[in-house]
């Protein structure tokens, strides 16, 4: 859990180390503590016992002297103390001697009270130290700590004393040792240590922030960069830096240079995509609309829908008209006629008159539709193009058509579409007319000395028959089984709608040719001949 | 109604003056603005010649002619066609019309042919009448005496009749002259005519 917490931020992480550094040197400085205070300890001690067993020695000395009858045993005994009084180092280390009666045998900072009763004396935890020392005394001697009055300070301390017994006077002696002494030391240590920690604490503190600033800082500003890298107004920071920093920093920018000119690279291809999707919608559309427009000139012209819907129009109206007429020639037959109802049969004829000549008059306005198609255009693309599509048409796929229109042959002013039909519509008639199972057209077409373009389609079938030739263009006449008889009427209609005629001729060489003419583009009325 | 004409034309103009021109030539004109218009109103017991323009919109008039011909209705039945096409005249003569005119409508020959047309809807209405009178006159027979009805119209002998229903020549006897006398005839030939036009009748 405190992983997560610190696992968020470099800095953090740095921190930590340097809080579990601390709590190291704190432990360490807390064992340190713990191991100088026992050796202190165990050297007082160890100093204790060797004076301690100095003075027994000097016992022993004397009680030797005194069992060897050198001595009186008082006087031993008197000058045993004595030696040992001197041997006294200051307030703090001297020997004591108390007899298992309890009395005070030696007691250098209260001579006053040597061969007073000590049984009472107790420290402030309640213990009766005096009592205590005779117990251990008694069991062979050891430590014991107690507070007592310091004569130095004057007042109560902490001390340790050793006590070994002397079993051949009664007695006991011990020497001790102020613990306060050892407290004022340790103290020190801990000042000391504490000092260090601190110090170390700081050093290691500011050091973590110095790296934490040199590392977490760029990195920040590095992690903020990479979503930004596109912008190119944006500067990568510690590009300079020699560390692992720079590193990366240099790779980005050289990754930030490489994504920048794909950006630039794609954004040119896009833009070049969407232009060229422009480019063909637009030629779609193009070729859309032209389709559209051969679609119904084709019907127009092929199927003679038009001109049978036209023929449908005009005869409802006329038929009736003929209708009104012959009913009432049949009641004005009678002796008394109803001439009121025969006016209003006759009214009604004459709507139906006015019906048809609205008819024609929509066709008209029809057939003058405005030349907006009009352009320049090449008479041998449109064959081409003719010959292209009759290919794809069934029936006309085992078709040759023979194009020898030059390509030096100038552009002709008119609508491609209409032309196209009028050419499809001849090719057509050619197959149709045709008796050889793989009929041959051959197109042609030369630039006239009138400046006119002369087209002649031509076809190896049997001609047209000499009686049939002046009514070739009449409108809803044909020799075809299927037809309308109008296609011819339209062709030239179209034609003529151009400022060219269409007419049939019969080549030396048999089958049957029909021509037409059309105006180059750019030359006038006048220039091309057109009266009208 | 002897002079009925049925006129199906959906031009409103042609409609109408056809109307005019019949009625001038003394016939009697009901005039329908479409092919199903017509054949809502038509029965088996409608009697008339049908005159119908061709090119209609959704029922066209050999479609007329052909449903007309499938519910059995069976008037002569006038196409009216706008431009004269051989292969459309000679399929609507196949499909069994009475005749093919063009637009505009020779009013004169048309009214001709609506009235041989006619005269041959009186026959088709006098073996319906008698049809129907036959299928009345049968219907007041008894159950026994339409069994004896139907076994002497198939040539049965009365002994045989008796055989076949169980019962004795006696009684077939009385019931066979309470048949002729029911149904109105003398002779067995024309319990058989009777019989027959009946039999057609309820095909």
């Amino acid at each position: 859990m405190i992983g997560s917490i610190f696992a968020r931020r470099i800095s953090s992480r740095l921190l930590l180390i340097g809080f579990v550094n601390l709590l190291v040197l704190a432990a360490v400085s807390v064992l340190g503590y713990r191991l100088t205070f026992d050796y202190v300890m165990n050297e007082r001690m160890a100093n204790l016992r060797t004076l301690s067993d100095r003075g027994v020695q000097v016992l022993t000395h004397f009680q030797a002297l005194a069992a060897a009858g050198r001595l009186a045993e008082d006087r031993a005994k008197a000058q045993a103390v004595a030696l040992l009084r001197e041997m006294r180092k200051g307030d703090e280390n001297y020997y004591f001697i108390d007899d298992y009666g309890l009395k005070s045998v030696l007691l250098p900072i209260r001579p006053d009270l040597e061969g007073t009763d000590v049984s009472h004396f107790r420290d402030s935890t309640g213990l009766y130290y005096v009592r205590k020392q005779k117990e251990i005394a008694q069991s062979g001697g050891g430590f014991i700590a107690y507070e007592f009055y310091r004569a130095d300070v004057e007042a109560a301390g902490q001390k340790l004393s050793y006590i070994q017994p002397f079993e051949p006077w009664g007695w006991f002696i011990g020497i001790g040792v102020y613990l306060d002494d050892v407290h004022r030391q340790m103290a020190l240590y801990i000042w000391r240590a504490l000092a260090l920690v601190i110090a170390v604490a700081a050093m290691s503190g500011l050091s973590i922030w110095l790296v934490a600033r040199q590392i977490t800082r760029p990195l920040a500003q590095l992690r903020l960069a990479i979503p930004q890298l596109r912008n190119a107004a944006l500067t990568l920071p510690a590009l300079r830096r020699n560390d692992e920093i720079g590193d990366i920093a240099r790779s980005l920018a050289s990754y930030r240079a490489t994504l920048l000119e794909n950006d630039r690279l794609q954004a040119a291809l896009l833009s070049r995509e969407q232009e060229e999707r422009r480019r063909r919608e637009e030629e779609k559309a193009r070729r859309y609309r032209n389709a559209l427009r051969l679609e119904q000139t084709a019907r127009l012209v092929t199927s003679g829908e038009v001109a049978l819907s036209i023929a449908h129009e005009l005869n409802q109206p006329l038929s009736a008209v003929h209708h009104y007429c012959e009913g009432a020639l049949s009641r004005l037959e009678k002796d008394t006629p109803d001439l009121p109802a025969i006016r209003g049969a006759m009214e009604r004829a004459s709507t139906q008159a006015r019906r048809a000549s609205q008819t024609i008059a929509r066709l008209r306005s029809f057939l003058d539709r405005p030349s907006e198609h009009f352009a320049a255009c090449s008479l041998a693309e449109l064959v081409a193009d003719v010959m292209r599509s009759a290919g794809e048409t069934e029936g006309l796929a085992d078709l040759r058509i023979e194009n020898t229109i030059p390509a030096s042959l100038p552009a002709f002013h008119g609508d491609p579409i209409l032309i196209q039909q009028v050419l499809f519509n001849l090719i057509r008639n050619g197959v149709e007319a045709a008796t050889r199972p793989d009929p041959r057209i051959r197109i042609s077409a030369r630039l006239r000395d009138d400046g006119l373009i002369e087209c002649r389609v031509r076809d190896d079938g049997p001609g047209v028959p000499a009686e049939h030739v002046p009514r070739l263009f009449v409108a809803f006449v044909t020799t075809k089984s299927g037809g309308m008889g109008v296609g011819l009427n339209i062709c030239r209609s179209i034609i003529e709608h151009h400022g060219g005629s269409l007419w049939h001729e019969t080549p030396d060489e048999g089958g049957a040719a029909f021509c037409f003419t059309l105006r180059r583009e750019g030359a006038s009325d006048a220039e091309s001949g057109l009266s009208d | 109604m002897p002079n009925q004409v049925y006129l199906i034309d959906d031009d409103e103009a042609v409609r109408d003056s056809l109307v005019w021109a019949l009625e001038g030539e003394g016939l009697k004109v009901a005039p329908y603005s479409s092919a199903g218009a017509f054949l809502e109103a038509a029965k088996r017991e409608t009697f008339g010649c049908v005159v119908s323009d061709i090119r209609m919109e959704r029922l066209s008039g050999v479609d007329l002619q052909r449903r007309l011909r499938e519910l059995g209705i069976d008037m002569p039945v006038i196409l009216i066609t706008g431009h004269a096409s051989l292969v459309v005249a000679i399929a609507a003569l196949r499909e069994g019309a009475f005749d093919f005119v063009e637009k505009p409508v020779d009013v004169k020959y048309l009214a001709q042919r609506i009235h041989e047309g006619l005269s041959r809807e009186d026959l088709r209405r006098t073996a319906w009448q008698r049809r129907a009178e036959a299928a009345e006159r049968i219907a007041s027979l008894s159950p026994r005496e339409r069994d004896v009805f139907h076994a002497v119209a198939k040539g049965r002998l009365n002994k045989q009749i008796a055989g076949d229903l169980g019962i004795s020549a006696k009684t077939v006897e009385i019931h066979r002259a309470r048949v002729m006398e029911k149904l109105y005839v003398r002779s067995v030939a024309e319990l058989i005519r009777l019989h027959l036009a009946h039999e057609s009748r309820a095909e």
